[in-house]
């Protein structure tokens, strides 16, 4: 991992999303924040923006989720991604579950280091997480 | 519960985009003017979730667009005109107690019917997302719900335009009736990852009428749904049921009698509408739906002829059979006395009366940017103008980049623009050069364009009675120009709606700038008359077991209670790959309960159908829920 990076957002998230991502992430390291709605209004919130706190653990539980229950072999999701300078890089991540190194492609696309995608893959137990 | 603009927006199910029941204005969040202007306005694609939205809002704004809709409308604008006349008299010197009794008994009679019938109206904008379909058997209904007429005028993919295309597999493809462009265009957008992920994200929200009651609201309007197919087949056809829900609902001029009774105050005032509301929830059950589902359908038929032939169908009683006669028609009277109220001349009322009227428009979005109005020359124009010596040019662009530009081709105060001669987006292309696409813009210059620069904004309008687009070109708070995207001509709809727009920016404004709360200066609190945990606890209890109605009687409260902070989730093995099956299955299902075709649709997801099923069923062993048919032939799911 990048000393860099200390947060990822996703957003946009649904509510079964936000359920399949806190049962993969213990409660400290996630938080979920409740979307607002434009145009200088307060709406209510339908759907969540997710704070993910980065450790070894936190991506491993983020690879798993976006490996799992897909309904497309192939798709994108947006995440931004946030330094410790608080600068934040907006991007979409794209998932082929079709692909044997899905786990490092996602890792390499958050801007993970090397040596850290390695560390999160064997402590996932496989190549893909 | 006080009066707040987050308690009055309707939102899409992505929580993003909304629509403002006082104002009818929707927010469409996917609409992205600089990238889909062109197709907003005039023709080409759109993304899946724009389209899915605009399903969803579209619903509000029909439902809110309604007797029962402007009645509560009325009464929340009677209550700030109260505010703001008291506010303006101590300003002016004029000093006296606010008229707080009547101003909150009004906000009330707004506040409560809204929040009580949210869930449901979200239930409606989640269904016609989600189930309803056009028929194109004409044995079931020749009525069209709105929100599915609009769907190909405002996605008005040129390949769409015609309604009476020929209906797409699994349908019949001889069959060449209005509902078939729809249908293929709802295929299109619910068979996607994008309209599965929504809906089983939807099955887990919470089982509770707070935060929208999107679920609670949803599966009541389903369970509506499957007690009129056993009564009615035409209930088959979803639109059809959808048409009549709202109708029964939003059109019922006994509520609108109970939500102006001048009889009734306070405490009294809000049990009449919560007592109304559940027993019409109840009388749903009651009603001969069979001779319902057949009168309301020959009755929309005449309300729509009598609008083309130019008579107000409103003045003709119809669509008030399952009202009450008496309570209708004092319904009717109370509301005739209502919109009387007021003064022609007095700027408040003529601001209400305005603020009414445009209603009807969908707003769907404003662009800022820079305007450029100059003299052009032939040579200059990347389209062929030859025949024009002499021309300006109309441009508006945001972040730097073209949004349209248009040739003004003559100095006269209205004029048509070949759509070949328009030039859109950050491309900057023409539109389609090969083959020139047919039909123009109208362009309708107001007396003050001029040769200028600056900036300025773009609005996009929709209107779904005179069926057009208009977007609205003003540069410092002056309206240059209007221009329709028109499928009709109507001249007379597009003067009435120059007259409207033409302020909108700044009467929209005006009234956000001065709503109740800033008016006062604080928050109109409602709490001592209605304690909010203690509605939300009604609201729960009106909703919660209707639209649990086919749980067994004594398990309706554990699975309430099962479902009450992740929806479905918890009793579906917490397997979300499964609550996405089941999503996909209610979402076939309504387009086609052929089961050839819904295991078509599941293996484009790599799914297998049956298997599914299956294990659906054994979820099902428990609550009854999901509720699932099949036959060798056919598959149904009830929610």
């Amino acid at each position: 991992m990048s000393n860099e990076l200390v947060l990822l957002r996703f957003p946009n998230l649904t509510a079964l999303e936000r359920i399949e991502l806190q049962e993969r992430l213990s409660q400290d390291t996630v938080t979920f924040e409740d979307q607002t709605i434009g145009e200088g209004l307060a709406g209510e919130p339908m759907t969540v923006t997710a704070v993910i706190l980065l450790s070894i653990m936190s991506l491993k539980g983020i690879v798993s989720w976006l490996l799992k229950n897909r309904l497309s072999k192939q798709f994108e999701k947006t995440v931004e991604i946030i330094g410790k300078d608080g600068t934040v890089v907006r991007t979409t991540v794209k998932v082929n579950l079709k692909s044997s190194t899905a786990a490092a492609d996602i890792l390499k696309q958050l801007g993970i280091s090397d040596d850290m995608v390695k560390e999160v893959l064997n402590s996932s137990g496989g190549s893909n997480g | 519960m006080a009066e707040s603009p987050s308690s009055r927006i309707h939102c899409s199910q992505d929580g993003r985009s909304w629509t403002d029941p006082i104002f009818n204005r929707t927010f469409l969040a996917g609409a992205r003017l600089e990238q889909y202007f062109k197709s907003l306005l005039l023709i080409g694609e759109t993304p899946i979730d724009l389209q899915s939205a605009f399903l969803h809002e579209a619903t509000h704004h029909w439902c809110f667009y309604s007797p029962v809709g402007l009645a509560m409308v009325h009464l929340h604008l009677r209550a700030w005109k109260h505010v703001y006349l008291w506010v303006d008299d101590w300003q002016q010197g004029v000093k006296y107690a606010m008229p707080a009794a009547t101003v909150l008994e009004d906000a009330m009679r707004y506040m409560v019917p809204m929040t009580l019938m949210r869930p449901l109206a979200e239930g409606l904008a989640l269904f016609a997302q989600y189930d309803s379909v056009p028929s194109v058997f004409p044995s079931f209904s020749k009525v069209v719900s709105e929100p599915i007429k609009w769907l190909p005028l405002f996605f008005a993919d040129a390949n769409r335009l015609n309604m009476r295309e020929a209906v797409p597999h699994p349908r019949p493809p001889q069959l060449r009736i209005p509902g078939g462009s729809a249908y293929k265009t709802l295929t299109e957008i619910r068979i996607s990852e994008q309209m599965v992920e929504g809906k089983a994200g939807l099955l887990c929200s919470p089982f509770s009428c707070d935060n929208g009651g999107y679920l609670p609201g949803y599966l009541l309007v389903k369970c509506l749904w499957r007690y009129a197919v056993s009564k009615s087949k035409k209930f088959y056809d979803t639109d059809f049921f959808l048409c009549y829900l709202r109708s029964f609902f939003y059109d019922d001029l006994g509520f609108v009698a109970v939500l102006l009774d001048p009889y009734t105050q306070g405490y009294e005032s809000v049990n009449a509408i919560l007592n109304y509301f559940h027993k019409r929830l109840l009388q749903f059950f009651k009603r001969d739906l069979y001779a319902d589902a057949e009168r309301f359908e020959s009755e929309v038929l005449a309300w729509e002829k009598l609008d083309e032939m130019g008579e107000d169908p409103r003045n003709h009683g119809l669509l008030r059979f399952f009202s009450d006669p008496h309570a209708a028609q004092l319904g009717y009277k109370r509301m005739q006395a209502l919109l009387g109220d007021g003064d022609d001349i007095k700027f408040i009322d003529l601001l209400i009366n305005r603020t009414i009227q445009r209603r009807g428009f969908m707003h769907i979005g404003k662009l800022k940017g820079m305007i450029s109005v100059q003299q052009e020359h032939t040579q200059q124009w990347e389209g062929n103008l030859a025949e024009f010596d002499d021309y300006k040019t109309l441009a508006f662009s945001s972040n730097n980049l073209p949004t349209i530009k248009i040739p003004i081709l003559s100095d006269a105060a209205e004029m048509k623009i070949p759509l070949w001669a328009i030039l859109t987006e950050s491309s900057h292309q023409l539109l389609d050069k090969s083959p020139r696409p047919n039909g123009f813009l109208r362009v309708y210059l107001s007396n003050r364009f001029e040769l200028s620069e600056g900036r300025g904004d773009l609005n996009l309008f929709f209107s779904w009675r005179g069926n057009y687009k208009v977007a609205k070109i003003s540069i410092a708070d002056k309206t240059l120009c209007h221009m329709f995207f028109d499928v009709g001509d109507d001249e007379k709809s597009r003067r009435i709606a120059i007259n409207l727009l033409d302020s909108y920016d700044k009467e929209q404004e005006f009234m956000d700038s001065l709503s109740i709360n800033k008016l006062l200066g604080k928050p109109l609190r409602l709490d001592t008359i209605i304690e909010p945990d203690a509605f939300l606890k009604i609201m729960n209890k009106i909703y919660l077991p209707l639209a649990l109605r086919h749980v067994p009687q004594e398990k309706v409260q554990q699975c309430i209670h099962d479902m009450s902070k992740y929806g479905m989730y918890e009793i579906m093995q917490r397997d979300g790959g499964l609550i996405r099956a089941f999503a996909l299955l209610g979402i076939c299902t309504a387009l086609s309960p052929q089961r050839r075709v819904v295991s078509g649709w599941f293996e484009k997801f790599g799914m297998d159908m049956a298997d599914a099923i299956d294990s659906l069923y054994e979820c099902a062993k428990r609550y009854k829920i999901p509720e699932i048919s099949q036959t060798d032939d056919l598959v149904g799911c009830f929610i």
